[in-house]
C-alpha cells in the first residue's frame, strides 16, 4: 500500500505539488491522472525517495522507501524508459540491478522473457527503441517480484501488443493482492486498467474516486433515440413531467437516415415501453454516457501546465486546396491486397489467477499472452469500463 | 483492501517467463525461494558495481591507458638517464668507467608518469558516478538501492580495486622496463634516508592513485556532470597549482602561497612518490614543507574532504 500524506514539494519559486494526499490500496490498480506537468512524476519520485519533499510523507507499506532493506521486493518502479546506460547491454543492466539486492541471475532471464526482450539481451541499450527501453524498465521493476508497483507512464512508446501487455500485467499484479500505482495523462488508458482514480492538476489533487463512480458522476444519462416518426415521439413526450428532449441537427442521423432525438429525465426502459405501446418505430435506442475522456477533460480544464495555441482554421490559412491526384491503383482494392498478419506474441503467457474457475477463463489459444483475469475482472466489476 | 499475504504464498506468485506448474496447478516463481535472500548490502552493492564497471568499454580503455602510460613514461625517463650516462662516457673518450648513477634514479624513473596518469585515473573516477546521472540510470540504481551512501561507497571500493590493479600492473611493467634499460649500468648504494623509496615506488604509486580516484568520485558526486567534474579535476591538478605558483612570485606578501602550492594534491603526490628524496635534497625552505609521509597523509585529507562533500551532496540533493 502506498500512502501519500500532505506531500508538498517546492522547486525554487514553483510549487510542484501542494498538499497531495491519497492512498493506493493493495489489490487495486490506482490510476494517477493529470496533464503534463501536473505533478505526477514529482509525487512518484518523492514516494521513491529520489526527491526530498518540502513537507509531508510518502510511505510504502508503512515505511519510507529509503529505509527499506529489501527495496526491490517491496517496490518495482518504472520512471523512465531511458534508465539504463546506453553502452551497457540489457542483460548487464538487469544483472547489476538484480545483484544489488542479491537476486539471482536466473531471475534476470525470467523477467527478460516476460518482457519479451530475451532476443536483445546482448544488445546495447543505446540501440533500443523507446518501446524496447520501456520493456527493459518494466523488466527491471519486476526483478524483485515486488509487492508494490509504481509505473510512471509505462505505455509511452509501446506498440499495441505492449500496451495490452502492460494493462494485463497491472491487472494481474492487482489480482495477486499487490498495489499498483499507474500514472498517465491518458484517461482512456487508465480507464481500461484502473479501479481507483486520483486526478491531479497543477500540483493539487482534483478528485479521488473510483472509475465507476467517476463515470457515474460525470454522465448525463441522456437517451438517444433514432426514429423515422420523430413528430409522433415528440408528441408522446410532450407533457411528461421532468422530461426534456432535443432534436439533434439533421446532419446527425443514424445509418438508416432516421432523425435522432435526445431525451433526458426518463429511464430507457420506460421510454421504450411507451414507444412500443404507441407503435412508434424505433431504429435505435441507447443510453448516452459522457465518455471518461470528456469528463476528465472537463475536470482538468484550466489545469494544464503547458497550453497549446489553437490551430489555424482552414479559412484563416493561405493554403489552397490541392486537387486530389488519382491513385494509380483503385483504393477499393487496397484492403483486399493487404492481409492482417496474425498477432504473434513474443511474450510468454501470464499465469491465470487460481481464484478464477476454469470455465470463466477466456480462451488463451488465440492470444497467447492474454491474461484471463483481466477480462474476468472487467466483467465482474461492471461493463462501465 | 485485500488481506496481506505471507511471502511464499501461492497467491503472491508473480508472472514469470518460464512459469512452471506443480501438480496442484500452482505457479512456481522465484519469490518464495528468494524471499529470505533478497536484501541490499554492501557486498551485494559491490557485486552490482563490478558488473556495471566491467560492462562498459570506457572502464577498460581508461585502465589500459593508465597501465600503459606508466611504463612508457618510466622507459622514457630511464632511457634519457641512460643516454646521458653514455654521452658522458663518450665525452671522456670512452676510456674510463662511466660514473655510477645514483640508486634512487631507477626507482624514481618507475613512478615518473604516475602524476601524469592521474588525469586518466581522475576521469575514470569522475565518470564512474557522473555517467549514472548523464544516462539517467541513477533512477534505476537508486530505486533498486535507495541507500545512496552505500552505492557511492561500493563505487569507490570497486573503482579503487580496478585502479590499484591497473596502476600496480603499470608499475610492474615499469620496473621490468627500467631494469632492462639500466642493465649493465652500475648504480650506487641507496642512502639509508631513502630506504623507503623502493617500497613507495612499488606500493605507494597504486596507493596514491587509489586516493586520487576516490577524490575524483567525490568530485563527480558533487558536480553530477562529466564535463564539470573533469574541469574541476583539471583545475585542481593543473590550473590551481599554476596560479598559486605565479602569485607566490609576486612578492613577499604572497610568499605564504608557496606553502599552499606544496599542499596541492599533485604536488603532494609528487613529494610522496619521491620517497624522501626531496627531503634530503632540499635545504632550508620558507614555510611548511611536508615530508614524503606527511604528503601522503595530506593527500588522504584531500581525498576524505572531497569524498565526504560528494557523499553529503549525493545524499541530500534531489534526483530530478
Amino acid at each position: 500500500m502506498i500512502t501519500i500524506e500532505h506531500l508538498t514539494k517546492i522547486f525554487g519559486a514553483k510549487n510542484a505539488i501542494d498538499d497531495v494526499s491519497f492512498t493506493a490500496e493493495d489489490g487495486k490498480v490506482t490510476g494517477f491522472l493529470g496533464p503534463n506537468g501536473a505533478g505526477k512524476s514529482t509525487t512518484m519520485r518523492a514516494a521513491l525517495g529520489l526527491i526530498r519533499p518540502t513537507s509531508g510523507t510518502a510511505l510504502i507499506d508503512g515505511k519510507p522507501f529509503r529505509q527499506m532493506s529489501s527495496p526491490m521486493r517491496e517496490v518495482g518502479a518504472v520512471l523512465n524508459p531511458r534508465s539504463a546506460h546506453k553502452n551497457r547491454t540489457a542483460r548487464a543492466h538487469l544483472e547489476a540491478l538484480a545483484l544489488s539486492n542479491g537476486i539471482s541471475k536466473h531471475r534476470v532471464d525470467e523477467v527478460m522473457e516476460l518482457a519479451g526482450i530475451t532476443s536483445v539481451a546482448k544488445k546495447k541499450v543505446g540501440s533500443f527503441s523507446l518501446g524496447m527501453g520501456q520493456r527493459l524498465s518494466i523488466a527491471a521493476a519486476l526483478l524483485g517480484d515486488p509487492q508494490n508497483l509504481l509505473f510512471d507512464e509505462p505505455v509511452n512508446g509501446l506498440d499495441p501488443e505492449g500496451v495490452l501487455w502492460v494493462r494485463q500485467l497491472c491487472r494481474f499484479y492487482a489480482s495477486q493482492g499487490k498495489c499498483v500505482l499507474l500514472s498517465s495523462h491518458l484517461m482512456s488508458e487508465v480507464a481500461q486498467t484502473a479501479d481507483n482514480l486520483v486526478i491531479i492538476g497543477k500540483g493539487h489533487i482534483l478528485e479521488r474516486t473510483t472509475v465507476t463512480q467517476f463515470i457515474s458522476e460525470h454522465s448525463s444519462h441522456a437517451i438517444r433515440v433514432a426514429t423515422p416518426e420523430v413528430n409522433r415521439l415528440q408528441g408522446l413526450l410532450q407533457g411528461q413531467p421532468g422530461v426534456a428532449f432535443q432534436l439533434l441537427p439533421s446532419n446527425v442521423q443514424d445509418s438508416s437516415g432516421a432523425q435522432i432525438l435526445r431525451v433526458t429525465g426518463m429511464e430507457l426502459k420506460q421510454l421504450a415501453q411507451m414507444a412500443a405501446a404507441q407503435q412508434i418505430a424505433l431504429y435505435e435506442i441507447h443510453e448516452e454516457q459522457a465518455s471518461l475522456e470528456e469528463a476528465y477533460m472537463a475536470l482538468t480544464h484550466g489545469q494544464e501546465e503547458y497550453k497549446t495555441a489553437p490551430l489555424p482554421t482552414p479559412e484563416s490559412t493561405h493554403y489552397q486546396a490541392q486537387p486530389v491526384q488519382p491513385h494509380s491503383q483503385p483504393i477499393s482494392s487496397a484492403p483486399n491486397s493487404y492481409q492482417q498478419p496474425p498477432v504473434q506474441s513474443q511474450m510468454p503467457a501470464m499465469p491465470i489467477p487460481q481464484h478464477i474457475p476454469p470455465d470463466a477463463r477466456p480462451s488463451t489459444q488465440q492470444y497467447p499472452n492474454e491474461i484471463g483475469n483481466q477480462t474476468g475482472n472487467q466483467n465482474e466489476e461492471g461493463g462501465a469500463r | 483492501m485485500s488481506q496481506p499475504t505471507m511471502p511464499g504464498d501461492a497467491s503472491m506468485n508473480a508472472p514469470t517467463g518460464n512459469v512452471s506448474q506443480d501438480s496442484a496447478g500452482n505457479y512456481q516463481t522465484s519469490r518464495s525461494e528468494m524471499s529470505q535472500r533478497v536484501h541490499v548490502s554492501l557486498w551485494h552493492c559491490i557485486r552490482s558495481e563490478y558488473i556495471k564497471f566491467t560492462s562498459l568499454k570506457s572502464t577498460w580503455i581508461l585502465l589500459i591507458i593508465n597501465a600503459l602510460l606508466i611504463p612508457m613514461g618510466a622507459a622514457l625517463a630511464a632511457w634519457s638517464v641512460q643516454l646521458a650516462a653514455r654521452l658522458s662516457m663518450e665525452a671522456e673518450g670512452g676510456k674510463g668507467e662511466a660514473m655510477p648513477i645514483p640508486a634512487s634514479v631507477p626507482w624514481q624513473s618507475i613512478t615518473t608518469f604516475v602524476t601524469v596518469t592521474t588525469i586518466v585515473v581522475g576521469i575514470f573516477g569522475v565518470m564512474s558516478i557522473t555517467s549514472e546521472f548523464v544516462s539517467t540510470s541513477i533512477d534505476a540504481t537508486l530505486t533498486a538501492n535507495p541507500h545512496r551512501n552505500m552505492v557511492l561507497g561500493a563505487k569507490a571500493i570497486v573503482a579503487s580495486v580496478f585502479t590499484w590493479c591497473s596502476t600496480q600492473l603499470g608499475i610492474l611493467l615499469s620496473w621490468t622496463a627500467v631494469g632492462l634499460i639500466f642493465r649493465g649500468i652500475t648504480t650506487s648504494h641507496l642512502k639509508s634516508e631513502l630506504s623507503a623509496l623502493p617500497w613507495v615506488s612499488i606500493l605507494g604509486a597504486p596507493i596514491v592513485d587509489v586516493l586520487f580516484v576516490v577524490m575524483a568520485i567525490g568530485i563527480g558526486a558533487l558536480c553530477r556532470s562529466t564535463v564539470a567534474g573533469v574541469f574541476v579535476l583539471i583545475a585542481i591538478d593543473m590550473f590551481l597549482p599554476a596560479a598559486v605558483a605565479i602569485l607566490s612570485n609576486l612578492g613577499n606578501a604572497f610568499a605564504w602561497l608557496q606553502t599552499l602550492g606544496r599542499l596541492m594534491p599533485l604536488q603532494l603526490m609528487s613529494t610522496f612518490l619521491a620517497g624522501g628524496l626531496n627531503d634530503v635534497h632540499n635545504g632550508p625552505v620558507s614555510g611548511f614543507y611536508p615530508s614524503w609521509w606527511q604528503s601522503g597523509l595530506l593527500l588522504l585529507v584531500w581525498t576524505v574532504i572531497f569524498y565526504i562533500c560528494g557523499a553529503v551532496v549525493l545524499d541530500r540533493r534531489d534526483i530530478k
